[in-house]
C-alpha cells in the first residue's frame, strides 16, 4: 500500500461515514444553506417574522402585500440556513510519524481529516484545512464545492516531515486570520510545549471559535508495553534514553495520565471538545462516538 | 588453596569455578547493556521525566535483584561443592599429602564379641575402609599400621595407599587369623612410638587414628594417656578415637584361683577358691563353674548362686591330686560375650611329702615329739613329713630340701647354725619359734634379735598368767589371722578352752637401737591380758612365725586341745617355702630367664600352649658377666659369677609355661610358670565419649568418633543439614527474585477473547 493510498479514504470507510450526520454543536455563519440554523436574518426561504422599515433597509426586501393592506412599510424577514466553516488543523509533525502498529499517528490524522472533510463536504458545509509542524506547512482555503475534497487530500501530502511542533504559533496565526467564527477541529498528539498550546487553543476560543481537539495517541504511548532493555531515540530532538522499560513503565503511565488529566481538564474548563482517540481504535467508530457526543452537548448560541 | 578450601568443601575442584560463576549475573547484566533494542519514541518527556523519578529506587531495585542472583547462583555453588560448616565431620582424605598412622588396640577386651562380629573385627573392617577410601585419592596417601602390643614394630610402615596396599590389607587383615593378644594394652607407650613416627614429617598432614573399645579401666589405670595425645595435637597431629564398641556388654570373670598349693602332697587334699566378679549391669544368678585337673573335669560342679554388679563372690573347694608331678589347674564358668576370662589356670607341682624339720633344743623334755605328732602323725593325711633333730643338724646338714624349719625349746644357736639358718629365711625358708623353758634370753635379745631372725626381745625371765576361776575370758584372744581362719567362729569352743599359765614376756623397756629399726612384727594372738603370745614377722623372702609358750603341755595345755593340729598345719601352709611354687604372671610378661652359668647349660627349652596344643620352643641362652663387667668385677676385687640369660617373649596364650632347663650333668630342672588373661581386661565398662573429651580438655584436634560411623572416613554424609538449609536459602531466594523481578517487569492484561 504506497502512502497515498494509506491516507485516502478506503471504500468501506467512505461507505461507513456517509450514513453518519454530522450536526455541528454551534451555529455558525454561512453561505450555504444546510441544515444549520443560523442565527442570522437574511436571504431564505422560510419566513421568520415582519419588521418595519427604517432607512437604510434594502427597498427590495419591502413585503409590498403588507403595505397595501397596512398603508405601512413592513420588510420581511427569513430564518436564513447558514452552512458550518470549519478548519481542520492537522499536526504532521515528527513524532505524528510515530506507530507501533499499522498506521503512524499522521496516517490516522490523516484519515480522520478526510473523513470529516468528506461528511462536511457532503453537506455542503465549508471545509479548509491547515497542515502544520513548526510552521504552517500548507493550507487549503474554505470551499464547500465537492472538489474540495480532493484539494485537502492533496493538501495532506506534505514533504518528510521531520520538523519539531510549535503549536502555540501556529494557533495564533490561524486565529488571527480567521475572519468569521466556525468550528476549527486540531488533530494532534499534542506533544508540545503545554503553555502554547493551551495559549493558543485560549485564543481561538477568545475568538469566539468553537474547537474540537483530537488528541491521537498510539497504543504504545498509552500502554507502553515495552520489555528488554531498549535505547529510546526521541523524536524532534527529545534526547534518547537506555532504559529496561519495565523498570519506567508505571511512572512512565502516570506522568502520561497526568498530562492527559491537565489537558483534559483545561479543555473542559475553556469548553474546548476534547477526545484521545487511540490509533487502534476504528475510525467510524470514533466518529460516532465523538458526533454522539456532540449532539449530547448541543447548545444553540441563540438561547 | 585447594588444601584450604578442602578443610570447608566436600568438592573444592568446583570452589573455584563456582566463584567464577558468581560474576554470571553481572556478565549477564553487562551483555544485556551491549544488546538493546532500539525504539523512536514520541513521548520522551514521560518517559524521562519517569526516569528522574524513579532514578534511585530502580538503581536500588536493580541491584538487589543483581544481588539476589548472585546469590542464588552462589547457594548452588556451595551445594554442589558441598559445604560443610564443621571441618570435624569432613572425610580425613581431604587436603594434600597425609599420613595416616592408625594405632590398632589389640588388648584382650578386643575379643568381646556383639553378635556376629567383635570389637577387633569391628576395627579391622574400619582399617580396611580407610585404606580403601584413601585409595580413591592415589599417590597423596601414606599409612603406618601400629599394634598396640607391639607399636615400636609398626606392621605397615609409611606405605602408600593404593589399590595393591588394599589387596595386601584384605589378605593379612582377615578377623580369622590377624587375632587380637590376650594381654592387656599400653597406651603409654603406643603413644610414645606414634610420636617418634610422626614428629619427624613436618611437610605431611599427619593423622593419628586410635582403634580401640576405650574401655575406662584403660583410661583410669593409665592416666598419662591424655597428656600424651595432647603432646600429639600440639606438634598439629589429628587425633582420631575411633570407637569399636557400641554398648557395654555383660561380662563374668574368675579373676582368682588359688590356694595352698606350696603345701600340696599325693593324696592330700588340697583346698582351692575360685573368685568370680560380675562386671556386668545386672544380677548374675546360679553361675556354674568347673574345674579340669589336666584337662580332665573334676567331679564337683560348683555353682554361685547370685552375684550382684560389681561385686564379687568366691567359691572354695577341695581337689584330691593323686599323682606326684605337675599339676595344670583350670577352672572355668559359662560363656558370655567375652570368653578369655572366663577361665583361669593355675599350676601345682604335687610333691609326695612336704618335709619339714623339727629341732628340739631338749630332746629329753619330748617337746618336739608332740609337734611332729601334730604335724605328721599320719603323713598320707597330711601330706608332711616331719624330721625330728637336734641342733647340731643345723650345723652339719644343709636344710634347704625342708619346706619349713621348726624350733623347738632351743636355748641358742651356734653361729654357723644361726647363720645357715638366716641365710636359709632369706631365701624364703620358713621358720616357727616354739620358746620352752630352756630359752636363753640374752641370746635372743642380743644375737637373734639383732639377726632379724627372732621378733622381738624378750624379758630375762618367763611371766605367769595368773589362774582366775572367776574370769570367763578364755587365755587366748587369737585375731583372724589364716592359721586361726579354721577355728573362727561361735560354736568353736577350742581356742576358748586353750589354758596358757606361763610364757616369755615382751620385753618393751629398752627402746631398739638404731640398726634393729624395722617393721614391728604382726600379733596373731594375745593373751587375756594383752600380752603377745603369737608374733609373724619376715626376713627377706621367708616368714617367721614365734611362739612365746611351750610346744609341749608344760607351760599350756594347747597340746592336749583338738585346735592344736589344725593350728600347727595352718602355720605350716603360713610359713612353707613357697619357692617351688609355680609363679603366676600375666599374659605378655616376658619370661626373663637370669641363670647361674656354672649350674646349667646355654640349652633352655620353653613349652607354651597353643591353640593347637603344646609349642615347643628352644633358646640359647647369652653368657653375661664375661666383658666389661667381668673386668669391673675383677678390679673391684670381688668374683663375680658368669650368668646365662634368655628371654621368651611369645607369651600371649594364656595357660601354663613350662621352662626346662639343663645342668651341667646334663639333668634336667622344669619351672612352671602359669600366665593368665589380666584381670583388668575382664572389665568392659566403656568411657563416654563426653568424658574423653572432658579429659583430653575438648582438644581441637581431637576427634571422638562413634562405632558404626564411617562419615569420618567417607564424608559422604557430611553436611546433610547445611544442604538441608541452603535448599531452605535456595528457594527463598528464587521466590524472592522471582517476586522483585515480576514486580519489576510488565504484565499487560490478557486480552479478553
Amino acid at each position: 500500500m504506497t502512502r497515498d493510498s494509506k491516507r485516502s479514504l478506503p471504500p468501506e470507510a467512505l461507505t461507513r461515514i456517509s450514513r453518519l450526520e454530522v450536526l455541528a454543536r454551534n451555529i455558525v455563519e454561512g453561505y450555504l444553506s444546510g441544515l444549520h440554523r443560523s442565527p442570522y436574518f437574511g436571504q431564505s426561504v422560510e419566513f421568520a417574522q415582519h419588521r418595519e422599515y427604517a432607512p437604510g433597509d434594502e427597498i427590495r426586501r419591502i413585503d409590498w402585500k403588507v403595505w397595501s393592506k397596512t398603508d405601512k412599510f413592513y420588510i420581511k424577514q427569513y430564518e436564513e440556513e447558514t452552512n458550518l466553516r470549519t478548519l481542520l488543523l492537522v499536526d504532521l509533525s515528527e513524532s505524528m510519524q510515530f506507530g507501533s502498529g499499522k498506521l503512524t499517528k499522521a496516517d490516522y490524522a490523516c484519515q480522520i481529516t478526510a473523513a470529516l472533510s468528506y461528511l462536511l463536504l457532503r453537506q455542503q458545509d465549508s471545509v479548509a484545512l491547515t497542515v502544520f509542524d513548526q510552521q504552517i506547512r500548507s493550507k487549503v482555503p474554505p470551499s464547500s464545492k465537492q472538489t474540495q475534497l480532493h484539494a485537502v487530500l492533496a493538501s495532506l501530502e506534505v514533504e518528510q516531515p521531520s520538523r519539531k511542533t510549535d503549536i502555540s504559533t501556529v494557533l495564533s496565526k490561524v486565529a488571527e486570520e480567521l475572519s468569521r467564527k466556525g468550528l476549527v477541529v486540531l488533530v494532534s498528539d499534542l506533544l508540545t510545549d503545554r503553555p502554547g498550546l493551551m495559549r493558543g487553543l485560549r485564543l481561538l476560543r477568545k475568538r469566539g471559535h468553537d474547537v474540537m481537539v483530537f488528541h491521537v495517541l498510539d497504543d504504545a504511548e498509552l500502554d507502553f508495553p515495552y520489555t528488554g532493555l531498549t535505547r529510546f531515540d526521541g523524536m524532534e530532538e527529545a534526547g534518547d534514553l537506555m532504559c529496561d522499560p519495565r523498570a519506567l513503565r508505571d511512572g512512565y503511565l502516570e506522568a502520561m495520565k497526568d498530562y492527559l488529566q491537565e489537558i483534559r481538564r483545561f479543555c473542559v474548563s475553556h469548553m474546548v471538545d476534547y477526545q484521545v482517540i487511540r490509533t487502534s481504535e476504528h475510525l467510524d467508530a470514533v466518529l460516532r462516538h465523538y458526533l454522539s457526543h456532540r449532539l449530547g452537548m448541543r447548545t444553540s448560541l441563540r438561547n | 588453596m585447594e588444601a584450604l578450601l578442602s578443610n570447608w568443601f566436600f568438592n573444592p575442584g568446583l570452589v573455584a569455578g563456582g566463584a567464577a560463576l558468581l560474576a554470571s549475573p553481572i556478565i549477564i547484566h553487562l551483555l544485556n547493556r551491549m544488546r538493546y533494542r532500539r525504539v523512536r519514541f514520541a513521548a520522551m518527556e514521560f518517559l524521562l521525566q519517569s526516569q528522574s523519578r524513579n532514578r534511585q529506587r530502580l538503581l536500588l531495585e536493580q541491584l538487589l535483584l543483581l544481588l539476589l542472583r548472585i546469590l542464588i547462583v552462589a547457594a548452588i555453588v556451595l551445594l554442589v561443592a558441598r559445604l560443610i560448616l564443621d571441618p570435624s565431620q569432613l572425610s580425613i582424605f581431604r587436603g594434600g599429602r597425609t599420613h595416616h598412622l592408625v594405632l590398632l588396640d589389640d588388648s584382650a577386651s578386643m575379643r568381646d564379641r556383639t553378635g556376629e562380629t567383635s570389637a577387633y573385627a569391628e576395627a579391622l573392617e574400619i582399617v580396611q575402609g580407610l585404606v580403601a577410601e584413601g585409595a580413591r585419592r592415589p599417590d597423596t596417601q601414606q599409612f603406618s599400621l601400629a599394634l598396640l602390643s607391639n607399636p615400636e614394630q609398626p606392621v605397615f610402615t609409611q606405605r602408600q595407599v593404593d589399590r595393591e596396599l588394599v589387596l595386601e590389607l584384605s589378605n593379612k587383615l582377615d578377623p580369622r587369623t590377624f587375632v587380637p593378644t590376650h594381654r592387656a594394652g599400653d597406651f603409654a607407650a603406643a603413644l610414645g612410638a606414634a610420636r617418634k613416627l610422626l614428629e619427624a614429617e613436618k611437610a605431611t598432614v599427619r593423622q593419628l587414628h586410635i582403634l580401640s573399645d576405650f574401655r575406662s579401666a584403660d583410661w583410669e589405670s593409665q592416666p598419662a594417656i591424655p597428656g600424651l595425645i595432647r603432646e600429639l595435637t600440639a606438634l598439629g597431629v589429628t587425633v582420631n578415637l575411633v570407637r569399636t564398641v557400641a554398648e557395654r556388654n555383660a561380662n563374668l570373670s574368675i579373676i582368682d584361683f588359688s590356694g595352698a598349693t606350696h603345701v600340696s602332697a599325693v593324696g592330700v587334699p588340697v583346698r582351692l577358691s575360685a573368685v568370680v566378679r560380675n562386671d556386668g549391669t545386672e544380677v548374675a544368678t546360679n553361675v556354674r563353674l568347673k574345674a579340669f585337673d589336666n584337662g580332665v573335669a573334676l567331679p564337683a560342679t560348683l555353682s554361685l548362686e547370685r552375684i550382684e554388679p560389681g561385686a564379687e563372690a568366691e567359691v572354695e573347694f577341695e581337689v584330691n591330686l593323686s599323682t606326684e608331678g605337675p599339676h595344670l589347674l583350670r577352672a572355668t564358668i559359662e560363656g558370655d560375650s567375652f570368653l578369655e576370662d572366663n577361665e583361669r589356670y593355675l599350676a601345682i607341682r604335687v610333691a609326695s611329702t612336704v618335709p619339714v624339720l623339727v629341732i628340739d633344743g631338749d630332746v629329753a623334755s619330748g617337746a618336739g615329739e608332740y609337734l611332729v605328732d601334730a604335724l605328721a602323725a599320719d603323713s598320707r593325711s597330711t601330706g608332711v613329713t616331719a624330721t625330728l633333730q637336734t641342733v647340731d643338724y643345723l650345723r652339719q646338714r644343709s636344710i634347704e630340701e625342708f619346706r619349713a624349719v621348726y624350733l623347738v625349746n632351743v636355748a641358742e644357736l651356734p653361729s654357723d647354725a644361726l647363720d645357715s639358718l638366716t641365710d636359709y629365711a632369706r631365701r624364703g625358708g620358713g621358720i616357727v619359734w616354739m620358746l620352752g623353758k630352756g630359752a636363753r634370753p640374752a641370746w635372743y635379745n642380743e644375737t637373734a634379735f639383732t639377726e632379724g631372725i627372732f621378733p622381738v626381745r624378750i624379758k630375762v625371765s618367763p611371766g605367769e598368767l595368773p589362774t582366775d576361776p572367776t574370769i570367763q575370758v578364755p587365755d587366748l584372744d587369737a585375731t583372724s589371722h589364716p592359721i586361726f581362719a579354721v577355728l573362727q567362729g561361735q560354736d568353736n569352743p577350742f581356742l576358748g578352752s586353750v589354758h596358757i599359765r606361763r610364757f616369755w614376756e615382751v620385753d618393751t623397756s629398752e627402746p631398739p637401737q638404731e640398726s634393729e629399726l624395722r617393721k614391728p612384727p604382726a600379733v596373731l594372738a594375745k593373751l587375756r591380758d594383752g600380752q603377745p603370745l603369737i608374733l609373724e614377722h619376715e626376713l627377706g623372702s621367708g616368714r617367721i612365725i614365734t611362739w612365746l609358750t611351750t610346744a609341749d603341755p608344760s607351760w599350756n595345755d594347747w597340746a592336749l586341745n583338738p585346735s592344736y593340729v589344725v593350728v600347727q598345719l595352718e602355720t605350716l601352709k603360713q610359713v612353707a617355702d613357697r619357692r617351688s611354687l609355680p609363679e603366676s604372671r600375666t599374659t605378655g610378661e616376658p619370661i626373663e630367664l637370669s641363670l647361674d652359668a656354672s649350674r646349667f647349660t646355654e640349652e633352655i627349652e620353653i613349652l607354651s600352649p597353643s591353640a593347637d596344643g603344646q609349642r615347643r620352643t628352644r633358646l640359647q641362652a647369652a653368657i653375661v658377666g664375661v666383658g666389661d663387667e667381668t673386668k669391673a668385677a675383677a678390679s673391684s676385687g670381688m668374683p663375680q659369677p658368669v650368668m646365662l640369660t634368655a628371654r621368651f617373649g611369645e607369651t600371649d596364650p594364656p595357660g601354663v609355661y613350662e621352662v626346662v632347663l639343663t645342668d651341667q650333668n646334663q639333668a634336667r630342672e622344669s619351672r612352671l610358670l602359669t600366665y593368665n588373661v589380666p584381670v583388668e581386661e575382664g572389665r568392659l565398662e566403656l568411657i563416654e565419649s563426653a568424658d574423653l573429651l572432658e579429659r583430653l580438655e575438648s582438644d581441637p584436634l581431637v576427634f571422638v568418633h562413634e562405632v558404626g560411623q564411617r562419615q569420618w572416613v567417607k564424608g559422604e554424609d557430611v553436611g546433610t543439614e547445611v544442604r538441608q538449609g541452603l535448599l531452605i536459602a535456595l528457594v527463598l531466594l528464587l521466590l524472592g527474585e522471582q517476586a522483585l523481578a515480576y514486580k519489576m517487569s510488565y504484565h499487560p492484561e490478557p486480552v479478553p477473547a
